[in-house]
């Protein structure tokens, strides 16, 4: 993936929600921002969604209109100064609408005895561009987890790094060199076998989401006893086909068909330096 | 036709399960696929652009959409096709990003067009499966691409 790097440098003193950034940067301002109200960054029927975790670990939605977040702030401001800081932000925008994906630390200094408690949170906001300024639409809210911490890319070192290693990695795969037996005629109809490709696929997830995913489906990956083999293709793009089911019965197709539709897309294999279709061999149970 | 919940586990699973429930013509059964879709305070957002650069933007719950798209659903037979996915997700919440190819075919004429979208989905995954909490979607402007809506920039944030 290119990692394009730019430094957002947004002056507080435009006030105007004249782009997605600009409204971003003044709502995460809020309170160094005298005239400002919360209400006015946020669409009429904007919402905030907090996700807490009870005493007992588990998840809980807390929801906020733009007015109740605000008071929220407000009332933790009466203890504490809060330093809301965005630190890596992942950017879409398409016409009136943009996403932008980041993480925000959250600073809160006791006014009283100067103790201070950080949380790094994940923050996605989208925009809509209404009457020509851009308003908050929705804020999905996620506290880092002690267990599971965020990944480094998006703090800006771990950012800046992974910028760094692309570059270096442009930079030392230049070298060009024939490759003896290379074949210029592109054939789409060629499926490969692993064996046969350079990178076989890989799925775009951690191998706890994909062993979930084939456990749902009671799919294994090597020949075991009491399960039947079938064939699915990934193709150039990415996306899982179906490709061979003819020993499945009827059941079997039709949960072999949802467990490829609940795939994502996947990285293709890679067969002098090009994405080409291959075909894995997986085992569904009788 | 509502989704079983094993399906929903996956995002994926939630994915297919909203284009099916709203290519259902039936309303009753829309409103149940929706229901056991999106959150309670779901909401759905869809960005107009006209042909001139202004738009039309129309914003609330899942269940007032429902209702504002009835008359769509009695004259059309909607159909989606994802054509590409990317997202970001950390632990309960995930944005992802499809794009997506809606043809609506007239009832009575059988006519069929096409109109490619940007859908971000805003998921949040509660009691072992993904919820919707909030869904935009956004139409493609003529000359440019909608597939740009997919590209990235990644900004490092440095207030002055």
């Amino acid at each position: 993936m290119l990692l394009a790097i730019h430094f957002a440098s947004v002056s507080l003193k435009l006030k105007a929600q004249s782009s997605p950034i600009i409204a971003y940067d003044l709502f995460y301002n809020l309170y160094e921002e005298d005239d400002q109200n919360v209400e006015s960054l946020f669409t009429k029927t904007g919402r905030i969604t907090n996700v807490i975790y009870d005493t007992l670990g588990v998840p809980q939605l807390m929801t906020f209109t733009p007015t109740e977040y605000g008071n929220q702030l407000e009332k933790i401001s009466s203890n504490y100064w809060i330093e809301r800081t965005p630190q890596v932000l992942i950017y879409r925008n398409y016409g009136s609408a943009a996403r932008i994906y980041s993480t925000v630390s959250v600073k809160l200094i006791d006014r009283n005895t100067r103790e201070t408690l950080l949380n790094n949170t994940i923050q996605s906001v989208q925009l809509v561009k209404i009457k020509g300024q851009w308003k908050i639409n929705h804020l999905s809210i996620q506290s880092e987890h002690p267990s599971y911490p965020i990944p480094e890319e998006m703090f800006p070192e771990g950012a800046l790094n992974i910028a760094e290693e692309t570059e270096n990695k442009n930079d030392t795969d230049f070298e060009v060199r024939p490759i003896p037996d290379f074949n210029t005629e592109y054939d789409p109809n060629i499926v490969y076998q692993v064996n046969e490709v350079d990178d076989p696929p890989v799925y775009p997830d951690s191998m706890a989401v994909y062993s979930d995913l084939l456990e749902t489906y009671d799919v294994v990956t090597t020949p075991t006893p009491g399960y039947t083999p079938f064939l699915i293709t990934i193709n150039e793009d990415g996306q899982a086909e179906l490709t061979y089911v003819h020993d499945l019965s009827g059941f079997q197709i039709s949960r072999a068909e949802s467990f490829v539709r609940s795939m994502m897309i996947w990285y293709p294999a890679i067969k002098y330096a090009a994405s080409v279709k291959c075909k894995l061999v997986m085992y569904i149970r009788e | 036709m509502v989704a079983q919940d094993t399906n929903l586990r996956s995002i994926g699973g939630i994915l297919d399960a909203y284009f099916t429930a709203a290519e259902t013509t039936d309303s009753l059964a829309r409103a149940t696929g929706f229901q056991n879709l999106f959150t309670e305070n779901g909401s759905i957002t869809s960005v107009v652009m006209n042909y001139d650069g202004t738009n039309r933007v129309r914003e609330g719950s899942w269940q007032t959409y429902l209702e504002k798209t009835g008359q769509y659903y009695r004259r059309f037979t909607p159909d989606f096709v994802e054509i590409s996915r990317e997202m970001e997700y950390y632990l309960e919440i995930a944005s992802v990003h499809c794009i997506v190819a809606q043809y609506s075919k007239q009832n009575m004429t059988s006519k069929q067009y096409k109109e490619e979208h940007w859908m971000q989905f805003d998921l949040v995954y509660l009691n072992e499966r993904w919820y919707i909490d909030n869904l935009l979607w956004i139409n493609e402007m003529p000359g440019v691409q909608i597939q740009n809506a997919l590209i990235t920039d990644t900004l490092i944030y440095s207030p002055e």
